[in-house]
């Protein structure tokens, strides 16, 4: 037992409230920095995470094990494998990265860093947390501070969405409540290791009842359709940096949640919906590029856009082969990276336009260059492009799951549609948007500056790394998704 | 220098990070440097041509790229006298739009970025001819798609402009559907996308051959998108709104080239069924014949040589179709140099009188007369005169045709030739012969820089010459060096067959001229006879329209219903169940307010009440007061004597 | 007729209880009313007196009482008529008819 790094991940921005918390708040510039700070250490941290794995296990690492209600059984159990290394560190990117986004909040700042630092906690948390009630707590610490960055610093319609976004993430919530206590009263213990060990001796129809309750609770999460309607109004209500956060790790958390615990849990039950599972997927995949291609706000065309990418996710993990859940996996860490950037993106336009009509701009290209040219960069990386991470999960997703033995192929051919609708949408707004006449009205647009640029540059980089090289991602997966899918032995 | 092929694609790439991110401010200093780095992989490629020459073996070399315990997925080179061959076509051709651009382009406001995205295109292209993996070709097939789509777009305050481009990303998009299908199914019945794998394990005869075969007819359709044919082939002549160097590079002499380039390399899957073959043919022999007459009655100038392309990569396709490797490629490689010469020569022309539409031009040779001279030996090439590249390449492809029996085919390529020669001369007179119809354009006219007639007389020289390499009697000429499969395809030279196409192709000449130059048939006339014809042509099928009505505007109809969908069921249900939710509440709001707060409150309201009326009895006189306490106490005694 | 009994001094006592009473509830002039109270103490005191001849002729009880009674008699007469000549200023006048603010 070294440093307790996955402690230290996950507390430290608490320290962070508590320091903004103490702070005056008129000295915004000072808030701002110490917010920056206490998100840059995690960041530091996860690096050394990174770099300390070890790839070649698949077993659980920097295990920290304490008693902490010994009467009823919960541990405090963190623990980190090949699902969650790359999620701890998009988090910790992504939340310093929309921390840096945020400097633009000039309302009630001290509350606004506070509660972010709080959803780090959260989010950390679910990601590393290997018992269940500790699970279910950071699962539902996160909602809070969503529910206030939303419904306090969001645009016009906040309040519907926070409360929309709340109430079904807490309706979800209410059935993995109950699929906890099922198994707690099953096995009488809530360590997920322990519940993965016994699996075999869950009976058939339970495991059906609490795979499909820990799954209505993950999928709206995801969101899987038909639950996805909270995302387009929480994605386009919420402060830019939320949306970040909202896109590049929450949506991370359902399809995490799924592979960390429907998939090893309950092996019989994920064979059994692996069809359902898909077809969801696919539906995800199409259904959510065509109503993108009818939106005619930037922000919620990016919104549907995340629906239909989760849809990927979603098919390459009912695959239930290497390959696909890889690609699931690499979709996970894809899609936040280039969604968070795209949505970073959205908030510079509007920042200036203070408009997210898309048929309201046009020609920018002329004006903007610097930006035009990093928005149609993660634009093609959202449509596909090989070369960028998006490619690689598409196409592991698609060549996993053609090669399954559980899923029927002719899902996955209607599932190659959605490239074409995806490059659809994408140039059209990027033409609407970009090409074309320059619309005077914008005259007074300026380009993106610096600050935006190093928001986005690290998301750049990590886009085209894995696109290029997908092993530098692949070496933490491996392992750990050869041993998910051993269990179902194929 | 074959060992180290993937150095090759490198300098263009290092030209395109260099001008992005460090030259952009300085338009001389990128596009030199651009220029510097393509002649760097010109000579580099045509090192490893030599080798090649030399050698003969293919060689291939791959690194891990992506690998489970249970899949893997290498990436890496493969390189073999096709390769070699390509390699040579794209770095010339791209090396000479590199330097026509400097003419072209100048003046421009994103020369700079014009420069970055031939390097870019130059790059993907290059890695694409060099990729050992189907998978690795598919990458490199989208980045030329996005250049491509940049390039066309390069003008992008022009609307059409702009469209062009999307039409073209979004058509070949669609065609690559059927790439990445293929792509699965040939992973999943192969478990490999590696070229020179996949070619032994066809060889050795242990794959599973139906499976390969539809993998392989799906991945064609990926072809067809790029190489623009029939049905995919309506953005090419869209495509060109880009600037014309990048018509004449991209979409003339190599990224829609690729889908021959594929084609040929998927030639051992191919091969493997009858069916499979006669579809490629049938494809190929189709988009000829259908391009070229649409060609026939086009005005604008750079539609009629994209027409022309589509109708010229069909034949090669047809001949790969045929069986005819050797052919197909080598059309390929003849093709690229006169077409090239040809949109460079059309760029040059529209740079002296601005438009496009050849009825305003007219008697140009006059002022611009390399152009015109370069253009005529292009377009003498390309209708098959002898002895230039063209006519020995057509020859190839009449010749197998003609040795496999498939006398329809035959047929198809000698309507298109004789079409083909016709438009050319068609162009050739309208534009640089006769009286000028447009005095203004005419009297602006000039002859275009060195920097760009110095590229017109490269490709010229090539035009007539590059053919030679294929000459039917020659020993080791090409068809001993690019060939499929270990005996060289010597098709014997057919001297009838020669006279014949010549004979077509002169007649084609024939008629352009009696129409065009001496007038002695009217155009006009010709097009009222065949009114109905002439509208088909003129509206190329009528393709466009069938594809908006029949699907981009269902597609957008139905983006729309899916959003109404979202809006109003599913998020009907949400909102529903929290309007439910929230009448439910109500509900108990009011029955908490009437009923049990009414208990409450009812008995505070019935004390009150009683109080109410038991205050009248307070009248404040004492002396009531002592009469009730008197009757009382009377009472009280009364009540003691009763009971006791 | 004989001797004075014990009925003739409770008939006596019951006749001045009656007439205060009467007097209590009648009048309407405070001083009248004080005037039938005094009545109702004597009649009490004649009572006490009478039965402590009669019913325990050695005990001195009833003749305490009486005594009390005559004290206290007293003093409710000084501390009703100050309450009275109160009255009559704030009022103009004794009617205890008119004096009824504490009702409701």
């Amino acid at each position: 037992m070294g440093f307790p790094i996955l402690s230290f991940l996950t507390f430290f921005p608490l320290l962070g409230v508590i320091a903004v918390l103490l702070l005056r708040r008129t000295d915004i510039g000072l808030i701002r920095w110490t917010a920056a700070f206490f998100s840059f250490v995690p960041l530091v941290a996860s690096i050394f995470l990174v770099a300390g794995y070890d790839t070649s296990t698949s077993a659980i690492q920097f295990i920290e094990r304490h008693a902490w209600f010994p009467q009823i059984n919960v541990t405090y159990y963190l623990g980190a494998d090949g699902l969650s290394v790359p999620m701890l560190f998009l988090t910790a990117l992504l939340s310093f990265i929309s921390i840096i986004a945020s400097f633009g909040i000039k309302e009630r700042v001290k509350e606004y860093f506070a509660w972010f630092l709080l959803l780090e906690v959260g989010m950390m948390g679910v990601f590393c947390a290997l018992d269940f009630f500790l699970f279910y707590i950071f699962w539902e610490i996160m909602l809070v501070p969503m529910y206030f960055l939303i419904g306090v610093w969001g645009g016009p319609r906040r309040e519907y969405a926070a409360i929309k976004f709340f109430l079904y993430t807490l309706f979800g919530s209410l059935f993995m409540l109950v699929a906890i206590l099922a198994l707690y009263f099953t096995t009488g213990t809530l360590d997920m290791m322990e519940l993965i060990a016994k699996n075999a001796m869950y009976g058939h129809s339970f495991q059906l009842w609490v795979f499909a309750a820990f799954f209505i609770a993950f999928a709206i999460k995801v969101p899987v359709w038909p639950f996805h309607t909270w995302l387009p109004d929480a994605h386009v209500e919420a402060p830019t940096a939320v949306s970040v956060i909202l896109a590049g790790i929450l949506l991370k958390m359902g399809t995490y949640g799924i592979l960390r615990v429907n998939f090893p849990m309950f092996p019989e039950a994920t064979k059994y919906f692996s069809i359902p599972i898909a077809i969801l997927g696919l539906i995800g995949i199409i259904y959510g590029a065509l109503v993108s291609m009818a939106q005619k706000d930037l922000k919620k065309l990016v919104a549907y856009s995340s629906v239909s990418h989760m849809g990927y996710c979603m098919l390459g993990m009912a695959a239930i082969t290497t390959v696909g859940v890889s690609g699931c996996l690499f979709q996970m860490f894809s899609h936040g990276v280039i969604t968070g950037a795209l949505f970073l993106l959205v908030g510079v336009i509007y920042d200036r336009a203070h408009t997210r009509e898309i048929a309201a701009f046009g020609g920018l290209g002329a004006k903007l260059p610097v930006y035009t040219g990093i928005f149609t960069l993660f634009g093609m990386a959202s449509l596909g492009l090989p070369g960028m991470s998006g490619f690689v999960a598409e196409f592991m997703v698609f060549v996993g799951s053609f090669n399954s033995p559980f899923i029927e192929r002719w899902i996955v051919i209607l599932a190659v549609l959605g490239v074409i609708l995806t490059a659809g949408y994408i140039l059209r707004m990027i033409q609407k948007m970009f090409l074309g006449q320059f619309n005077t009205k914008w005259e007074n647009l300026t380009d993106i500056n610096g600050r935006e640029i190093f928001t986005v540059f690290p998301l750049a980089v990590f886009t085209l790394l894995i696109g290029i090289w997908p092993n530098s991602l692949n070496v933490f997966l491996k392992a750990t998704v050869e041993n998910l899918v051993k269990i179902f032995g194929n | 220098m074959i060992h180290n092929g993937w150095l090759i694609p490198l300098f263009p790439l290092i030209s395109f990070l260099m001008i992005v991110f460090v030259l952009k401010k300085n338009q001389k200093a990128s596009s030199y440097f651009a220029i510097a780095m393509v002649l760097i992989s010109l000579v580099l490629s045509f090192i490893l041509f030599i080798e090649m020459l030399a050698d003969g073996h293919a060689y291939h070399k791959f690194v891990n790229w992506l690998s489970w315990s249970d899949f893997e997925l290498p990436m890496g080179i493969f390189i073999d006298p096709l390769t070699a061959v390509m390699l040579i076509v794209v770095t010339i051709v791209s090396s000479l739009v590199h330097i026509y651009s400097l003419g072209y382009m100048h003046g421009d406001p994103r020369f700079s970025r014009f420069y970055a995205y031939l390097s870019l295109f130059t790059f993907s292209m290059l890695g694409l001819v060099v990729a050992g993996s189907y998978v690795l070709i598919l990458v490199f097939w989208e980045l030329v798609g996005l250049t491509s789509y940049l390039l066309i777009g390069f003008w992008f305050e022009k609307k059409i402009a702009a469209d062009a481009g999307k039409k073209a990303f979004v058509t070949t998009k669609l065609a690559d559907l059927g790439f990445l299908l293929g792509l699965m199914l040939l992973l999943f019945a192969a478990h490999t996308a590696s070229i020179p794998e996949l070619n032994e394990l066809i060889e050795s005869g242990h794959a599973p051959m139906t499976l390969i075969g539809i993998a392989g007819i799906l991945m064609f359709m990926g072809a067809c998108g790029k190489s623009a044919q029939f049905p995919f082939h309506v953005w090419l002549p869209d495509a060109m709104e880009g600037p014309t160097p990048v018509s004449a590079l991209i979409h003339a002499a190599t990224m829609v080239a690729a889908g021959v380039y594929l084609t040929a390399r998927m030639m051992g899957i191919i091969l493997v069924s009858e069916a499979m073959a006669t579809v490629v043919a049938t494809i190929g022999a189709i988009t000829a014949v259908m391009a070229a007459s649409i060609g026939l009655v086009q005005n604008d100038i750079k539609r009629i040589l994209a027409y022309s392309t589509v109708s010229q990569l069909g034949y090669m396709i047809m001949a790969l179709g045929l069986g005819g490797y050797t052919a197909g490629s080598f059309h390929l490689f003849t093709h690229a140099f006169f077409k090239a010469l040809l949109f460079l020569g059309a760029g040059s022309v529209i740079h002296a009188v601005h438009t496009n539409n050849i009825q305003e031009m007219g008697g140009l040779h006059g002022k611009m007369k390399i152009t015109s001279i370069t253009f005529l030996i292009a377009s003498l090439s390309i209708a098959g005169i002898f002895p230039l590249s063209g006519f020995w390449s057509k020859d190839e492809i009449f010749a197998v045709a003609y040795d496999g029996g498939h006398y329809f085919f035959l047929a198809a390529g000698i309507a298109a030739a004789f079409m083909t020669a016709f438009y050319m001369f068609r162009l050739y007179f309208l534009t640089f012969t006769g009286t000028p119809r447009d005095r203004h354009a005419y009297d602006h006219a000039h002859e275009s820089p060195l920097n760009m007639t110095i590229p017109l007389m490269i490709l010229a020289v090539l035009s007539v010459c590059a053919g030679w390499w294929g000459i039917p009697w020659l020993e080791h000429g090409y068809g001993s060096f690019v060939k499929f499969g270990h005996h060289a395809h010597h098709a014997e030279p057919n001297i009838a067959l020669m006279a014949g196409s010549l004979l077509v192709a002169g007649s084609g000449i024939g008629f352009a001229y009696l129409v065009y130059r001496k007038k002695v048939i009217s155009a006009e006339a010709i097009g009222a006879r065949f009114k109905p014809l002439y509208k088909l042509l003129y509206n190329k099928y009528y393709f466009d329209e069938l594809y908006m009505a029949a699907i981009v505007n269902p597609t957008y109809k139905i983006t729309e219903i899916f959003f109404r969908f979202d809006q109003v069921v599913i998020d009907g249900i949400v909102n529903g169940a929290a309007k439910l939710t929230l009448w439910w509440s109500w509900a108990k709001e009011r029955f908490d307010t009437y009923v049990i707060d009414g208990a409450v409150n009812g008995a505070g309201y019935l004390s009150l009440a009683i109080g109410r009326v038991l205050r009248r009895t307070q009248t404040g006189q004492l002396q009531t007061y002592a009469l009730v306490v008197f009757i009382g106490a009377v009472i009280l005694i009364f009540m003691k004597f009763i009971r006791i | 007729m004989g001797q004075l009994s014990l009925y003739h001094f409770l008939a006596l006592g019951a006749v001045l209880f009656a007439l205060g009473v009467f007097g209590l509830l009648t009048r309407r002039n405070a001083i009248g009313i004080l005037m039938a109270i005094e009545l109702l103490f004597n009649a009490a005191a004649i009572n006490f007196v009478a039965f402590a001849k009669y019913v325990d002729p050695n005990g001195l009880a009833g003749q305490a009482f009486a005594i009390f009674i005559i004290t206290v008699a007293a003093a409710e007469a000084a501390v009703g008529l100050a309450i009275v000549m109160l009255i009559y200023r704030n009022f103009r006048g004794i009617e205890v008819d008119k004096i009824n603010f504490m009702k409701w």
